[in-house]
């Protein structure tokens, strides 16, 4: 083998090592940026939930049920949970997207169009809803003193 | 030791039962297995049967210990716990979740009979 094949491999496998190691650095850049604005944001997304629920059981109190108000509480639960989806992983990001499939917030751009924004939840399923936020706000309470430690 | 996720099952169970109308809280005050031999105030005690067995919701404030300010300082709960015929609490729950704080407010206003309060300043 010639000097300069062997200068052109090492070159060739030095590129491919660049590679794997700026998709190390990209991935590990990536996994801090979310840590970070987790660690951020997770106090603040908790009282918002918190808030949410309280607004929810308060409609599920009214006796005359007030759909527009339920449904406001559901709208505003969805955003939120969209939004806090996108900043968890693991078991978090699925509890989330259950909850979301659950309180309608999975629904087609087309199908929430043509319901004019209507949750459509029935009282029974509103309090399922009510139930998994409370799991997901303990989860959420956990994973906020998680990341003091990490 | 029943799994968090059947408590939480079971509080939320128990705020629904209080909503829709189905378990009658009422106020009390609380036996001496609670606040005798401790500290703590019982500022709001109410009591339920449900499903026959007696259910107790409390407010307890205590002096805890602020790090921040090297002082003692008052804070509160809400406890959720079982009791016997005999007094004795045989079950307790001292975590303070939001769900936990949701049943005792829907539970105060259903013994309080805070609508038919309201209904009478109004009406």
């Amino acid at each position: 083998m010639h000097v300069p094949d062997v200068l052109s491999w090492a070159a060739d496998v030095g590129s491919l090592l660049g590679l794997v190691i700026t998709c190390l650095v990209w991935r590990q850049t990536r996994a801090l940026k979310k840590a970070f604005v987790l660690r951020a944001r997770l106090p603040e997304l908790s009282t918002a939930l918190r808030a949410i629920s309280s607004d929810l059981l308060k409609h599920l109190q009214d006796s005359s049920p007030d759909a527009q108000g339920l449904d406001a509480a559901i709208a505003r639960l969805n955003a939120l949970l969209a939004n806090l989806s996108q900043k968890v992983d693991g078991s978090l990001h699925r509890m989330i997207q259950t909850l979301l499939g659950k309180s309608g917030g999975k629904r087609s751009k087309l199908l929430s169009w043509r319901g004019s924004g209507r949750s459509g939840l029935s009282v029974e399923q509103a309090w399922g809803v009510y139930g998994d936020v409370q799991g997901l706000l303990e989860a959420l309470n956990q994973a906020a003193k998680d990341s003091k430690w990490s | 030791m029943p799994s968090d996720s059947k408590i939480s099952y079971f509080i939320v169970q128990l705020t629904r039962a209080t909503v829709e109308g189905n378990i009658k809280w009422k106020f009390a005050d609380a036996p001496t297995s609670i606040n005798v031999g401790t500290g703590d105030v019982i500022a709001t005690y109410l009591e339920a049967e449900h499903r026959l067995q007696r259910v107790a919701l409390y407010e307890r404030r205590y002096l805890g210990y602020n790090s921040e300010i090297d002082s003692a300082q008052w804070e509160s709960n809400i406890v959720l716990a079982f009791l016997d015929k005999e007094d004795r609490v045989i079950w307790d729950y001292h975590e303070s979740p939001l769900s936990v704080c949701n049943l005792f407010k829907v539970a105060r206003e259903s013994a309080a009979g805070i609508d038919r309060i309201l209904d009478n300043f109004l009406g």
